[in-house]
Order: C-alpha cells, then sequence, then structure tokens
C-alpha cells in the first residue's frame, strides 16, 4: 500500500470524524438499544433461564442402572441439572453431527453394557464429543464425566469387597448379589448423593454467562458495526457522484491506490467505531468483554470481514442511496438470524443451523466465548478463519466490482 | 508551431449512441483554446477522453508528447483538470482540500505549502482559506475549484465550463484569472455553451455541435466564414452629412457599403473595428460632427445560428 492510499484513508476519515449524524447513528444508537433490550430482557438471562444451560446430547445405549443413575441423578438434577439442558439420541453418529455442527456442547455416549461391566467390576468406558468453539462449556462437561467416573470407581470398589465378602463368606449367592446390587447402589447413592451438588460447587462459579446486556452490548455492537462500514464504503458512491472520484482519476494516483485507501478507511472507520462501543460499554454498563488480547484480534477480524462486506455493497449499488435503502434490507435479517435480538442459546437446532450462515452469527460467536473466558487463540479459532473467509471474498468480488466501474 | 495538445480523430459511443464522432484539433504551447457548443454538443466526453477519464472508443490523443492511451500517467501529470462540477470535499476546509490534492498531484511535501498559499492567493481566497467548502459561496467554490487544478503547475490547464451557476462579479473574476494565467504561458483549454466567455478568453476556437467540430480557428477567421459583415453606425446631424463624405468612406480599403439612415451612417465593413480612425479621420476632415459611434460585429452566436440553423443557448 503506497503513500497515497494512506493520504486517501487519512483524508477519508477526517471527513468522517466531522460527521456528527453518523456518530449518533453508529454510537449513540447502540448505546441505547444495548441499554434497553438489557433491561427488557435481563430476566431471561437470570438464574434458571433456559438460555444459560450447557446443551447436551445424550446417547444411552446401556438402558441400565448405572446408565440412568448417570443421566438422571447427576446430569438431571441439582446444581449441575440446573446448569445443563439435556436430550436424547438413538445414534453415538447423531449426537457427534450435532456436537460438530456446535448444535450442542457436549455429547455423551453411555456404550451397551456400561452398567453391567461397572456392576462387575470390569473397565467400563464412556465416549464425550465435545465442540472446541465452546470450549469452557465443553470443559465442564468434560470435569462432570469426569467426576462421576472417580465416584463410579469408588462404588466399584466398596461393592465389589462388599460383594466379593457376601459370596465368600456364603451369606448371598452369586445370582442374588447381582440382582440386589442396583438396590445397594441406591442405597450408597443416598449415602453419597450430596457428591452431586458437591461437584457443581466444586467448579467454584461455574460457567460465566453474558448478562442480556453483555449479550447485546456484543449482537448490536456487531450489527452496527455493519451499518458503519455500509455507511463508510457508501463515500466511495458518493464521491463518484460528487465528482471527486473522476477528479482523483485525472491526477496521477493508480485506482488501486483509490480502492485501497477507501477500503482501509472503510476498515479502520470499522475498528475504531467497535472499539469505542467496547470502552463506553465497558464505562457505562459494566460489560466485561474478557482478554484484551483476543478481543484486539477479534475486533480485527471483525471489522475486516465488515469492511469487505461494506463493500461488496456499495459495489453491487449504483447510488449511496440505493446503499442506504439496502444496507438495512440485508444488515437487519442477517442480524436477527444471527442472534443479535434472539439469543442463539434459545434458537431452535434449525435456526441456530442457518444462523450459522451469516457474519453476525461467527462475529458474535468469537466475542461471546472471549466474554466467557477463552483466554488463548484457539478457543476462538473457528470464528476467526470464518471472518478472515469471507473478508477474502467480500473483498475479492467487492474491490473487482468497484475496480470495473 | 510546437502542439502542446494533439487529438487524432477523438470518438466516443456511449451504448450505440455516438457522443463525439472523429473530433481533430491542436493547442499550441501558451495558447488558449476555446470548444464552444451547446449542452450535449460532446464538449465534457472531450475533455474526458483528454485527461484519461474515459476510455475513447477510438482515436487517441497526444498531450506534452504523452498518449493519453498508452501513458495516461505521464499525461496526468501534464495536466491540471477543472471539472465542471465542484470536485470538493464540502466539509473539508480550502486549505484542506488544497492540501489533499497538493498530495494526489504528487506536489513534494516541502513545497505543498507554498505552493496552496500561490494558488490561494491567484484565485483571491486566502484570507477565507481556513473555512469549510460547504460555507462558501458558489462562485468561491469555483475559484478553489480552479486552484486545484493548478497546484502541481501543470502544463496545460483544462477548464470545463467553469463559470456555471456562479454570479456575475465571480464570472468576470474567473475569466479575469484564467486569462491573466494565460498571458503568464499557461496553456488553456477552455469549455463554455458562452460564446462572449470563448470570444474574451481564446486565441482559437472550435465550435462543436453533435460531437463534431463545425467550425474552428481564431475570432477573425470564424467571422469570415459568416459572411456577414460588421455594422458601424455614427450618429450625427443628418443635414450635415452632404454626398462627399459618404463617397470618401466608400472609398476606404474594406468598406463594403455606405448607408444614410436618418440621423446615422452606417458604414458596412469586413475589417471591423480596425476602420474606426480612418472613419473618424473622415468626418473630421469634412467637419461633421460625430455624436455617437456603435460597432456590432457579427458574434460566434450568429456564426452557430448560421451553420446550424438553431441557436447556442436553447
Ligand atoms: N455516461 C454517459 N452515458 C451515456 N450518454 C452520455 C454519457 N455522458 C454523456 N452522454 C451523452 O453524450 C452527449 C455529449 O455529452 P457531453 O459531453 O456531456 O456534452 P457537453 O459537455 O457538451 O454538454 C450527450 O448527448 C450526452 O447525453
Ligand atoms: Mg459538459
Amino acid at each position: 500500500m503506497s503513500r497515497k492510499a494512506l493520504f486517501i484513508a487519512a483524508k477519508d476519515l477526517s471527513i468522517r470524524v466531522r460527521d456528527r449524524r453518523a456518530a449518533v447513528v453508529l454510537l449513540v444508537m447502540p448505546m441505547v438499544l444495548i441499554f434497553i433490550l438489557g433491561l427488557v430482557f435481563n430476566p431471561l438471562w437470570r438464574g434458571t433461564a433456559e438460555i444459560q444451560r450447557i446443551p447436551v446430547v445424550v446417547v444411552d445405549q446401556d438402558q441400565g442402572e448405572i446408565a440412568r443413575l448417570l443421566v438422571e441423578q447427576v446430569l438431571g438434577t441439582g446444581a449441575i441439572g440446573r446448569m445443563l439442558r439435556v436430550d436424547h439420541t438413538g445414534q453415538p453418529a447423531a449426537a457427534r453431527d450435532m456436537v460438530m455442527r456446535g448444535r450442542r456442547a457436549a455429547g455423551l455416549v453411555i456404550p451397551r453394557g456400561f452398567s453391567q461391566a461397572v456392576m462387575t467390576g470390569r473397565p467400563a468406558r464412556l465416549t464425550l464429543f465435545t465442540d472446541p468453539a465452546q470450549s469452557i462449556r465443553a470443559g465442564i462437561i468434560h470435569s462432570i464425566v469426569n467426576r462421576f467416573g472417580a465416584e463410579v470407581v469408588k462404588r466399584q470398589v466398596a461393592i465389589t469387597v462388599a460383594a466379593e465378602t457376601l459370596i465368600i463368606e456364603r451369606i448371598m449367592v452369586p445370582s442374588r448379589v447381582g440382582a440386589a446390587i442396583p438396590g445397594w447402589l441406591k442405597d450408597v447413592e443416598q449415602f453419597t448423593g450430596r457428591q452431586a451438588v458437591a461437584i457443581a460447587e466444586e467448579r467454584g462459579s461455574g460457567p460465566r454467562f453474558p448478562a442480556a446486556i453483555d449479550y447485546y452490548a456484543v449482537g448490536m455492537g456487531v450489527m452496527y458495526l455493519l451499518f458503519g462500514v455500509s455507511m463508510a464504503s457508501q463515500s466511495i458512491l458518493v464521491e463518484r457522484r460528487e465528482g471527486t472520484l473522476a477528479r482523483l482519476r485525472t491526477t496521477p494516483t493508480e485506482s488501486a491506490d483509490i480502492v485501497g485507501g477507501k477500503l482501509l478507511a472503510t476498515f479502520l472507520t470499522g475498528l475504531a467505531q467497535f472499539s469505542l462501543l467496547v470502552l463506553f460499554t465497558r464505562i457505562f454498563y459494566g460489560v466485561q468483554w474478557g482478554s484484551p488480547l483476543l478481543l484486539i484480534m477479534m475486533i480485527g477480524a471483525t471489522a475486516l470481514a465488515a469492511a469487505g462486506l461494506g463493500t461488496f455493497l456499495a459495489a453491487l449499488a449504483r447510488t449511496p442511496e440505493v446503499v442506504e435503502s439496502l444496507a438495512p434490507a440485508i444488515i437487519l435479517p442477517m442480524s436477527f438470524l444471527g442472534g443479535a435480538m434472539f439469543p442463539i442459546y434459545v434458537m431452535p437446532p434449525w435456526l441456530e443451523h442457518v444462523s450459522r450462515l451469516t457474519f453476525n452469527r461467527w462475529a458474535m460467536d468469537g466475542f461471546l466465548a472471549i466474554m466467557a473466558g477463552a483466554e488463548t487463540p484457539a478457543a476462538i479459532w473457528q470464528p476467526l478463519l470464518a471472518l478472515f473467509a469471507m473478508s477474502l471474498v467480500f473483498l475479492t468480488v467487492g474491490t473487482w466490482r468497484l475496480r470495473f466501474r | 508551431m510546437d502542439a502542446l495538445v494533439v487529438v487524432l480523430n477523438l470518438v466516443k459511443h456511449y451504448a450505440g449512441h455516438a457522443a463525439v464522432r472523429g473530433v481533430s484539433f491542436e493547442v499550441r504551447g501558451g495558447e488558449a483554446f476555446g470548444l464552444l457548443g451547446p449542452n450535449g454538443a460532446g464538449k465534457t466526453t472531450t475533455i474526458g477522453m483528454l485527461a484519461c477519464l474515459l476510455e475513447p472508443t477510438s482515436g487517441d490523443a497526444l498531450i506534452a508528447g504523452a498518449s493519453t492511451r498508452r501513458d495516461p500517467m505521464a499525461v496526468r501529470r501534464a495536466i491540471g483538470v477543472v471539472p465542471q462540477e465542484i470536485a470538493l470535499y464540502p466539509t473539508l476546509t480550502a486549505r484542506e482540500n488544497l492540501r489533499f490534492w497538493a498530495r494526489m498531484y504528487e506536489v513534494a511535501d516541502g513545497e505543498a505549502g507554498r505552493r496552496i498559499e500561490e494558488v490561494l492567493d491567484i484565485v483571491g481566497l486566502r484570507d477565507r482559506a481556513g473555512e469549510r467548502i460547504d460555507t462558501y459561496s458558489g462562485g468561491m467554490k469555483r475559484r478553489i475549484n480552479i486552484a486545484v487544478g493548478l497546484l502541481h503547475r501543470p502544463k496545460l490547464l483544462m477548464l470545463d465550463e467553469p463559470t456555471v451557476g456562479v454570479d456575475p462579479q465571480s464570472r468576470t473574476n474567473i475569466l479575469e484569472t484564467v486569462k491573466q494565467l494565460n498571458r503568464e504561458g499557461l496553456t488553456v483549454l477552455y469549455t463554455s455553451h458562452y460564446m462572449e466567455e470563448v470570444e474574451f478568453l481564446c486565441d482559437r476556437i472550435a465550435i462543436m455541435d453533435l460531437g463534431q467540430i463545425i467550425a474552428m480557428g481564431t475570432h477573425e477567421e470564424l467571422r469570415l466564414q459568416v459572411g456577414e459583415r460588421d455594422l458601424i453606425s455614427i450618429a450625427t446631424h443628418a443635414a450635415r452629412i452632404g454626398t462627399v463624405l459618404p463617397a470618401s468612406l466608400r472609398a476606404l480599403p474594406g468598406v463594403d457599403d455606405v448607408r444614410m439612415r436618418e440621423d446615422r451612417l452606417e458604414v458596412l465593413t469586413t475589417t471591423g473595428r480596425r476602420l474606426l480612425p480612418q472613419i473618424v479621420t473622415q468626418f473630421v476632415t469634412h467637419d461633421v460632427p460625430i455624436l455617437a459611434i456603435e460597432v456590432r460585429e457579427p458574434n460566434l452566436e450568429s456564426l452557430f445560428l448560421h451553420l446550424t440553423g438553431k441557436g447556442l443557448r436553447d
């Protein structure tokens, strides 16, 4: 990128900084909306609200006592039960698919003969699928299942010892011992019942779900970022109409510098807009955005993809007015599908599926993961990759179209 | 004569419709050349091709030796373009606009400040240069629009109808400014649909209509094409005219006819006002008083009417 592109970008930015109307639309409006939505929908986010629960799919091929214990007593009751939303499917492959598509945070497969193995003291095996994009939530499931495993071993040892004693002392015949084991297990469970609760409390704070206002800071932030870049990329059409673009082309300036400069300005506008929103929501609403380093990476990737989308929009339209009316028609439905209003957590599976086609969803996933405590780039690699892919496609198509006009 | 601009049979079609159909002309270094024609004649399209904005359908133009097709960057460095519309950033100040355009014209950083003040002086807006363009009057915007085209000291300044929509005072100011620049040696290519402007400014004029040049030459040459003659009308006392004065006037070289009209003598000539001293001398010699003199020359308006059968402005 040459010096001239930088000059063009600097000129665009100094024009934009003076645009009061744009500042109001792009900064004040989302702040107001975040506040209102946060206030209105806050109850939804409180306590045991469905949307906070971690979706887990269980495949119970065992259907035995221990499996029931795991599903009903451990995963289904108490503090853990309130934290999860458990549903069932018949096939491990289906469960795996749901997790890999990000529709469940984890999938647990209890294989045939699991209970039998546990009760007869043979090695037993559980399979857990986890979604790397939801690593924090998946980690919680993982530790619950692990903990369960440890508890099972304890009981296994206790019951094996008891059963062997009874059989060796000839107090019970082995077949009666087998039949009695489920009853004993219940007794053991009642005795150690509090353990399940203890597991959850051991996790400390448990998962940190964004409060309503945090969620909408992300949702509206991403949505208004799109409005911001669509407004910014409109400026190339304004320049075309006002004749300054033609004048630029009568100066010894390469068209790559012109397009590059405009694009850079659009990107920087988005970057500044989102950063300011992060700052404002932090100061005024106490929103905790999470790791600053990851946040910077996400803001960069999001602003770039948004700039691409804006450029693409500008390339489709002939006049700034067309963009102005086209932008909401594209941005609003995409934002709603992507979870800007209707939280991703409560979407029915099909909608959740569709939402992954939107820019907003990927951006929101990344920011929400950081909010939930992600600390390494590995935790947001999927959103980052998706956003970079979008940038590449939209920028290529957009600049190609712009340069040919 | 060394030509700074050589236009070779430029043609521009828009979706089958021909906006410019084979325009050729030359502009010499230091000359002021005018393109005169009504709206839609193809002036802006021609300027657009010279400014490397529009790809010609066919033909080419050489500016300062560089081809608009093969070496557009060299052409762009040699020219200053003042577009028909005000191509400025309204929310930036005049000085900020000039700073930006100086960078686009690759004026060296060290020199830019000085050049900006220079062009502000040329258009007489130095004391208002810190104000935003959108607070300017139409005439002031036009003047900054021109200033931009001068920043890099171009060899050729192209102005496309730079006085459209300005008040008479600003218009005079703009014309004087361009005239002065031309006097100082800048080559000017000026388009307008006002014949007074090109008559005032330009050494040579091409008259355009429907995408073609229909007449070209100096003011004088064009006037001759009309075939109409100048009319010099001298008001006097009818009783004092007699017969000797008309006869001796008729005998002057270049005089075609002399007519009596009540209290006036009308001299028809092809040489125009250059004949005035001799006419006055004849009146003095024959002791006939001159009350008033009026010279009516056929103008480009009448030439255009003559060539196309329609007026320059509809
Ligand atoms: N971009 C364009 N597309 C189609 N037709 C055009 C375009 N620009 C100009 N024209 C047509 O070309 C002709 C010449 O226009 P123009 O060069 O602007 O004339 P002038 O500057 O002399 O008024 C007009 O008929 C005009 O309608
Ligand atoms: Mg024009």
